[in-house]
């Protein structure tokens, strides 16, 4: 009946868009810890060096959040934060408003919603263990300065880089990367 | 003498070596020896990585540290990215026993698991705390003067201020000590604490908002009168420095601001030449510097 969906916020629905009150949660327990104690008060799109110059609104950001807007993941500006904290270090109910979006952004990743840049960094670190990795000219630089042309991380060591991708397969991060690589092909 | 287990992260050696370097030479006229880290991996990138998957971010930047705990080192390193993966993730799993459980099942998938047993430290903190002002005064043989430094911070040395031990993210004066300990000065600017634009993975993401930050950033280090930025994190100084070249390409402004990492700088005041320093290897060259302090 529509008036119980109504009481029920797990059906309640403004034109096309779901609300979903477990978003929340989720958004809690990857890591934005308190964000339901939002006030809206807009310190953080205040204090945003991003905000000055994109679309990207924090206090928007939290707001759809916390009502469970799940558009919010499709919003190509979430991925426009560069997380310098500047929001949660000055945010009264002490939220970790960066914190929130990096868990909006882990659960845009389970949805392949991800930007493929970062897919590519992934990549990189999956291959050699770096997200950026050695090159020709720098080996020059590092002779000159006295230093071996590899550093003796992962570049010298490779057998440590199996290791690296078992972590990616069993947190289901390898399985997105090559159905995102496929896809984009 | 005291040993860590020099973490390098990615951009120093592999695009600034001469930060890996001179934090070696330099470290090493206070008895702090940084020794090679066998088989250590990036952070890895926590805008970028933990973005994708907190625990993922959690379980191999705790790989890294399990692998110094096996020899019983301290942590050491020179990036401020780096710092935000091993710092938070060795914090958080010696505080919150349920996270640690989560991700030592993790890593129980390569016979490793989480212990506790190692600090991680960025060198400015050992520097610092551990050195002192004073004795990084002591160790100058050119001293800096009349030398206009524009510090850069870098946002992940200091926040979250709860989840780092450095207090307020505001007005912080420790860096800017230990660069007027070399006989330079520490100039004010316009919005000092900002971001220098590339974290989160923005920089791979959408370049010219990246590079928008760092462009006012330079703007504002200018109009105070800057002879060079200097920074303790090599992310942000790859954007400061080569986002120099890419800043003029797109929008038409120019610099030439040089940029060095602390450990150049410090390098410099303790007489070291600047091919050793692996100064020209920066996009932005460092002649005019060069000449107003040799």
């Amino acid at each position: 009946m529509a008036s119980e969906g109504m009481r029920d916020p797990k059906h309640y629905q403004l034109g096309k868009t779901q609300f979903d009150p477990d978003l929340i949660k989720e958004v809690e327990a990857l890591g934005g810890k308190n964000a339901q104690m939002c006030y809206q008060c807009g310190t953080c799109t205040a204090s945003c060096p991003m905000g000055q110059r994109s679309g990207l609104r924090v206090r928007t950001v939290m707001r759809k959040a916390n009502l469970g807007m799940r558009d919010v993941l499709d919003d190509p500006d979430l991925w426009l934060c560069t997380t310098c904290y500047t929001c949660s270090d000055r945010c009264p109910r002490r939220i970790m408003a960066t914190d929130a979006i990096i868990a909006l952004r882990n659960i845009a990743t389970r949805e392949k919603k991800v930007p493929m840049s970062m897919i590519k960094i992934m990549g990189a670190i999956s291959k050699t263990g770096h997200g950026v990795p050695n090159n020709e000219a720098n080996m020059k630089n590092r002779v000159k300065v006295g230093l071996p042309e590899n550093p003796p991380t992962t570049h010298t060591y490779p057998e440590y880089i199996k290791d690296i991708n078992k972590i990616l397969e069993v947190t289901g991060l390898l399985k997105i990367r090559e159905e995102m690589e496929a896809e984009s092909q | 003498m005291k040993e860590y287990n020099f973490f390098l992260g990615c951009i120093a050696p592999n695009r600034y070596p001469g930060i890996e370097a001179s934090a070696v030479k330099t470290s090493r006229k206070f008895d702090i020896e940084l020794r090679d880290f066998k088989g250590a991996s990036c952070c890895p990138a926590p805008g970028a990585f933990g973005s994708m998957d907190v625990n993922a971010w959690l379980a191999l930047g705790a790989r890294n540290i399990c692998l110094s705990e096996k020899e019983g080192k301290d942590i050491a390193l020179i990036c401020n990215g780096c710092y935000k993966s091993l710092f938070e993730a060795n914090h958080r799993l010696k505080a919150d026993p349920a996270m640690r459980e989560k991700v030592n099942s993790i890593l129980a998938n390569i016979d490793y698991e989480f212990q506790g047993s190692v600090e991680v430290r960025h060198l400015i903190d050992i520097l610092y705390n551990d050195v002192g002002p004073e004795k990084v005064k002591e160790s100058v043989e050119v001293p800096l003067t009349g030398l206009n430094v524009a510090i850069h911070y870098g946002c992940h040395l200091l926040k979250p201020k709860f989840d780092r031990t450095f207090g307020s993210s505001e007005r912080p004066r420790f860096f800017d000590e230990l660069v007027e300990a070399l006989g330079a000065t520490s100039i004010d600017y316009k919005e000092k604490m900002m971001c220098c634009g590339a974290g989160g993975g923005v920089r791979s993401y959408k370049m010219d908002l990246a590079l928008d930050i760092a462009n006012e950033k330079l703007y504002n280090m200018t109009q105070a009168g800057a002879d060079v930025i200097v920074d303790v994190c090599p992310f942000c100084h790859l954007q400061l420095d080569r986002g120099q070249v890419e800043i003029k390409e797109k929008f038409g402004d120019v610099y030439n601001l040089p940029v060095l990492h602390y450990n150049q700088l410090l390098g410099m005041a303790q007489g070291m030449n600047p091919e050793e320093l692996g100064l020209d290897a920066h996009e932005i060259s460092v002649e005019p510097l060069l000449a107003k302090i040799l």
